[in-house]
């Protein structure tokens, strides 16, 4: 078995500086003796799902598995979000070779995965915490409210008291003690609630203009591009020879 | 939202610096006159066999200024003789009150009048007869 993690991947124009590997248990034959001999190749892919390749520019699989006339070949390995890895391979007749290949993300692909990370965390912070701003402040003036409703009344009801006692002393008591601490109480819990119902209307604000702003923000989106090269590699064998198909992929939205 | 900055106008009344002086009750009490003098006369009582002339001096409490109703006695000094006495209505039940004094034709009597309920006397007016 031969693994071929750590091989170059190379522009799919490289194919002829394809690394030629010799299989480990197997000797690379030193004439065409036995040139009808076929072998077999078996892969172990990272990823595991998804991977296609080209051999010798000719036919587009994504068998695990197959068999292959001894001698080089050259393949591209492609899967989505990864790098073509173009590489050649030797097989030897009447063998099974197990083939392990790791192909790594392409650069286009990290580079999306940064934006995507930077425009979610844009997306989280310009809305997820004014959300929590404002339903803390919102509380806080509900709590307010409540509170100086409560003052309010037990303030109202002081002055209802005064008017239903007939002793000089609890008037003169009622006036000078309790009053004036049901005011200070009532000023206190109205501050408090001018200043909670701002806060509140200044996060709401901003939540409302984050909002606004966020859903002009364009969420990033991947073009794998290595996969519109690879597509175009394939090519069609005809009684002459064969072409070249290329392809051009535009997403219409 | 709105339900919390309509709020926000509220109290603003409450919140007035100014303490309430309507209740005749307070000593700080700034309405209407509660005292109403009714004028003052002579009056001879019957003790056993003697009979005694006594100056009377009457006067009606407005108790339709107070804030709700309460049973009440009258605090009353003569300012020239200084002696104070308390005065349940006369008669019972009713707003009029007598006070009685030895008889000092020509002279004017003043009075200082006070509503009182347990033991404590609210503001003073004062209210002058001549007989």
């Amino acid at each position: 078995m031969i693994a071929l993690r750590g091989i170059v991947g190379k522009e799919p124009t490289g194919l002829l500086a394809a690394l030629v590997l010799v299989l480990v248990g197997t000797t690379l034959p030193t004439s065409g003796a036995n040139a009808q001999e076929t072998g077999q190749v078996r892969f172990r892919f990272e990823p595991p799902q998804g991977v296609s390749y080209v051999v010798d520019g000719k036919y587009r699989l994504s068998d695990r598995e197959i068999t292959l006339q001894e001698g080089r070949h050259n393949f591209v390995f492609w899967a989505p979000e990864r790098r073509m890895l173009d590489t050649a391979l030797f097989v030897v007749g009447g063998q099974t070779q197990d083939v392990r290949l790791s192909l790594r993300y392409s650069l286009e692909y990290v580079e999306h995965r940064r934006a995507l990370e930077r425009y979610e965390k844009q997306q989280r912070y310009s809305v997820l915490l004014p959300s929590i701003a404002t339903f803390a402040t919102g509380t806080w003036a509900t709590v307010s409210a409540i509170r100086m409703i409560r003052h309010g009344n037990v303030l109202r009801d002081l002055k209802d008291t005064y008017a239903t006692l007939s002793d000089p002393v609890s008037i003169a008591r009622l006036k000078q003690q309790d009053l004036p601490e049901a005011r200070s109480d009532l000023r206190s819990a109205r501050s408090g609630f001018y200043i909670s119902t701002g806060l509140f209307a200044v996060s709401t604000a901003t939540v409302m203009y984050m909002k606004q702003r966020s859903g002009t923000r364009i969420k990033p989106e991947f073009k794998d591009n290595e996969g519109l090269r690879f597509n175009g590699l394939v090519w069609a064998p005809g009684e002459h020879g064969g072409t070249w198909a290329t392809g051009l992929t535009y997403i219409i939205r | 939202m709105v339900a919390l900055l309509s709020l926000s106008g509220c109290y603003k009344d409450a919140l007035d610096d100014r303490l309430p002086t309507d209740n005749p009750f307070d000593r700080e009490y700034d309405g209407p006159t509660v005292f109403v003098s009714e004028g003052t006369y002579t009056q001879v009582t019957n003790i056993g066999p003697v009979s005694v002339l006594r100056q009377v001096i009457a006067f009606r409490v407005r108790s339709e200024l107070f804030l709700s109703p309460t049973p009440y006695s009258v605090q009353v000094r003569d300012l020239q003789s200084g002696v104070t006495e308390l005065l349940n209505a006369d008669p019972p039940g009713s707003d009029n009150f007598k006070f009685f004094r030895e008889p000092a034709p020509g002279q004017s009597i003043c009075l200082e009048l006070r509503l009182s309920n347990n033991q404590a006397a609210a503001g003073p007016t004062t209210i002058c007869a001549t007989l």
